[in-house]
């Protein structure tokens, strides 16, 4: 195809700078891979801007490089000083600086190199991990308070182990325990840690596990950064205490395990209790127990004293000497009543004797009448039942007269 | 018997708790109280058995070629 040919062909678009710079910027912003992606290089050119407090830097290798920037939020996070020639492994999107029209990293991420590519494994299954849920508190089992026999996995050589063992053995001297041993750091690591953990779940009847080792750098803990034993802890049927290296090392076993324990140390410690303390808790609770029960006897002795107390019971006789005074109450209060009546009595029979009396014939002569007998000694109640010149008897009070009657009137008026 | 004979030491420490509890909490009827002290006792007697006669296991757990467990007395002590 010749030269002629091409421009009679096709007409071509004439972009602006500015159409040409958005044009690449949504390119790149298309390509997925370049939204996130993670770069090797060595640093260079690197400069803390001054007030900002953002990055920039130029990272490169034996044929290429590129700008790049890691604003102040992002820079802060970083754990070490960059320094130019350091090998490092960052994460961030590739954008278009649209100024210069220059394609630069924006830096989210930076890893010294070496430990990066651990870190990079690291993340990558952190977050596989941790979407699966294997992290979520929830499945998280409760280490029992007093186990009977804790199951160890770690190297039978290891400062872990003697760790573990020392601590147990003051703890409580006579608790049983079971090691299954296995290579803590190397190639067969993984796998033995985890077999490890499957074979003492199969040998069953322990109520914890311990599984660790002593601290070491990144590279000697990364058995405990793989997912083998992540799956392992997190199949466990037995509750798993993880004590991995040191304070500042937490491993993806650690987020898995049931309790992170910083050392094994500690780990023995969080799981065993002090047996001292166990017989006197128990002895605290005897004794709380007698007492309780004494409590309780007491208080219903005090009630029965207190219903005691209170009349009946008191004296057994009180109802019968209660009615016995409540009998000579009554009894002399009818004697009262009959002495009132019989002496009410003798008033009535005066009373009647003294109108008896009254009624008297002779008593009306006391007062000065007289009674008048014919000599035939009829009482005489009228004149016209004697004549003149008879002779009638008069009855006074005391003795009689004998009289001749000499006139007589009719009738008194 | 038998049964309380399978009482981990933290479940009878848990009984006896409860047992505690109600005693020194509310007022329980005299037959009931003795029947609760008479089963705390007891479970003191059992969780105190239980302290005394822990017999101490040492074991190294392993596994065979053909995925059978092996166990063995730990023989190493541990200075301290």
């Amino acid at each position: 195809m010749g030269y002629d040919e091409l421009e009679v062909k096709f007409v071509p678009r004439i972009w602006t700078v500015a159409e040409l710079t958005t044009e690449i910027s949504r390119t790149l912003s298309d390509n997925d891979e370049l939204v996130s992606c993670w770069v090797s290089g060595e640093l260079s050119n690197y400069k803390n801007h001054r007030p900002s407090g953002h990055w920039y830097f130029t990272l490169k290798d034996q044929s290429s490089s590129i700008k790049a920037v890691m604003f102040r939020s992002r820079a802060e996070r970083v754990r070490f000083i960059p320094q130019d020639g350091m090998k490092v492994l960052l994460r961030g999107s590739v954008k278009v600086y649209e100024r210069d029209g220059n394609v630069q990293l924006y830096v989210d991420e930076l890893q010294p190199s070496g430990l990066g590519a651990l870190y990079l494994a690291f993340e990558q299954l952190k977050q596989r991990l941790s979407a699966e849920g294997l992290f979520d508190p929830e499945r998280k089992k409760p280490i029992p308070r007093i186990p009977r026999r804790v199951g160890i996995v770690t190297s039978p050589t290891g400062a872990a182990i003697r760790d573990i063992l020392k601590v147990m053995g003051r703890r409580d001297p006579n608790l049983s325990w079971v090691l299954a041993p296995a290579a803590v750091q190397g190639e067969l690591a993984p796998r033995e840690v985890a077999q490890a953990i499957a074979r003492l779940n199969r040998y069953g009847n322990i109520d914890v596990l311990i599984v660790g080792r002593g601290g070491g750098s990144l590279e000697e803990l990364w058995a405990f950064n793989t997912e083998e034993v992540a799956r392992a802890i997190a199949d466990s049927n037995i509750p798993v205490i993880s004590a991995v290296g040191h304070e500042t090392d937490v491993t993806i076993a650690d987020m898995v395990a049931d309790l992170r324990a910083p050392t094994p140390s500690a780990a023995a410690e969080l799981a065993i209790p002090v047996f001292q303390e166990l017989r006197l808790n128990l002895e605290n609770l005897n004794s709380r127990l007698q007492v309780g029960i004494q409590a309780q006897i007491a208080r219903k002795r005090e009630k029965i004293n207190g219903l005691a107390a209170s009349g009946p019971l008191l004296n057994p006789l009180w109802r019968i000497e209660q009615n016995r005074q409540r009998l000579d109450n009554v009894s002399s209060a009818l004697q009262q009543e009959m002495t009132r009546f019989v002496s009410d009595k003798n008033g009535i029979l005066k009373l009647l004797a003294t109108k008896l009396d009254l009624l008297s014939p002779l008593a009306i002569l006391g007062r000065g009448y007289s009674l008048t007998y014919s000599s035939e000694g009829k009482i005489i109640r009228s004149s016209t039942e004697a004549n003149t010149g008879d002779h009638v008897k008069v009855r006074l009070h005391e003795g009689s007269l004998t009289c001749q009657v000499l006139t007589k009137e009719e009738r008194e008026g | 018997m038998a049964k309380k004979k399978e009482i981990a030491f933290e479940e009878g420490i848990g009984q006896i708790e409860q047992i505690v509890r109600e005693l020194e909490q509310k007022e329980v009827p005299l037959e009931e109280a003795l029947k609760l002290f008479r089963q705390g006792i007891e479970m003191v007697q059992h969780c105190n058995h239980l302290l005394d006669h822990a017999e101490k296991q040492m074991e190294i757990l392993l596994e065979g070629p053909d995925g059978e467990l092996e166990v063995r007395p730990a023989d190493f002590t541990v200075e301290g």
